[in-house]
């Protein structure tokens, strides 16, 4: 069988990862901490540099609604920078944070190569993380004044329910059910890593769910190339994330990590939207051919 | 529907991005950086699952 292929610098991808993870929790950078940083890292991490966006999201639901009720302009209680930022990030790279710099991405697929096999979700559990997204990052928060996501994230619990109580002493005494129950929605994500790709980028993640959006048209595309392809199917057992990438490159599911563009045959490539598509640019007059 | 609506026009990215440009740059207008700085520096009690 043919040597996996492609440029260089995909390869460096969990090396991108690692420096991501420290970037955003080196504690040295906590003067950005208003920067968002488009990854799902918890802010209540004790070494965090940034916020969190979908906390900041959810931070926004419920001050608009008192904003609302004070008599505010819509357009003054809308998290516009919060969602300027993530409209940037999506728009230029659609999904490839989730493959290249999300921490909880990483800690996934460090996770999955525990166990070879893999089972795979059903399609519909992909439209589970929008309905989060709606639901408990913005409808709940707004009329309950409590973000609900936050208080189930696993990252969370990891980052911050974790290492804050081990530094600090005094916040053990704040331990209740609530804890725990976080703890254990951390325990069956994890256990979850193993046993299928990415279960909280597809099932979970209302970031994932933002940016997915933008997969289609986003600046950054991948393109699949028919000639090409002998149907080896290498890309699809390479997947990370288990989809079928000749069928759904640049779907929402796609994370963007670039691993199917290590296929043998080159039939996957990804470049900017705007050159032209590697069919465009075969020549095809007979002089050339000959 | 991707092909008829995405693939025609290639630029669809450069008019979000200039949209989003406008909406970082009225958000940090709006004191939104400082607001957000603040509930980041503020000790989240449900992200750790405290109380």
């Amino acid at each position: 069988m043919k040597q996996p292929v492609g440029p260089r610098w995909i390869y460096y991808r969990s090396y991108i990862q690692l420096f991501s993870t420290l970037l955003a929790n080196s504690y040295f950078l906590r003067g950005l901490k208003g920067f968002c940083y488009p990854g799902l890292n918890c802010w209540s991490c004790p070494a965090a540099n940034f916020a969190c966006p979908i906390g900041a999201l959810q931070y926004s639901s419920i001050t608009a609604r008192g904003g609302l009720a004070a008599g505010k302009p819509l357009g003054s209680v809308l998290p516009l920078y919060v969602l300027g930022t993530l409209v940037m990030c999506g728009a230029l790279l659609g999904r490839m944070m989730c493959g290249w710099l999300c921490p909880f991405g990483w800690l996934q697929d460090l996770m999955g190569r525990l166990r070879r096999g893999k089972y795979k979700l059903p399609k519909w559990t992909g439209y589970i993380r929008y309905v989060i997204l709606v639901g408990a990052v913005f409808v709940i928060p707004y009329y309950t004044g409590v973000p609900w996501f936050t208080k189930l994230c696993p990252q969370g619990a990891l980052q911050g329910g974790i290492f804050q109580p081990l530094l600090y002493p005094e916040l053990r005494a704040g331990i209740q059910s609530m804890w725990y129950v976080k703890q254990s929605i951390l325990v069956v994500t994890l256990v979850a890593m193993i046993f299928t790709r990415r279960p909280f980028c597809i099932v979970i993640c209302p970031l994932g769910a933002i940016f997915s959006l933008f997969n289609p048209w986003s600046a950054w595309q991948i393109k699949y190339d028919a000639e090409a392809c002998t149907d080896c199917e290498w890309c699809v057992v390479n997947c990370p994330v288990g989809i079928d990438p000749r069928r759904e490159v640049d779907g929402a599911n796609c994370i963007s990590c670039l691993e199917c563009q290590k296929c043998p045959y080159g039939a996957i490539y990804s470049q900017p939207r705007w050159w032209p598509r590697r069919s465009e640019t075969v020549p095809t007059s007979p002089e050339v051919i000959s | 529907m991707r092909s008829t609506l995405t693939m025609k026009f290639r630029w669809w990215w450069l008019a979000a991005v200039v949209v989003a440009v406008a909406m970082i740059a009225g958000g940090v207008q709006a004191g939104q950086w400082e607001v957000v700085k603040r509930w980041a520096e503020t000790l989240c009690t449900g992200c750790i699952g405290l109380y």
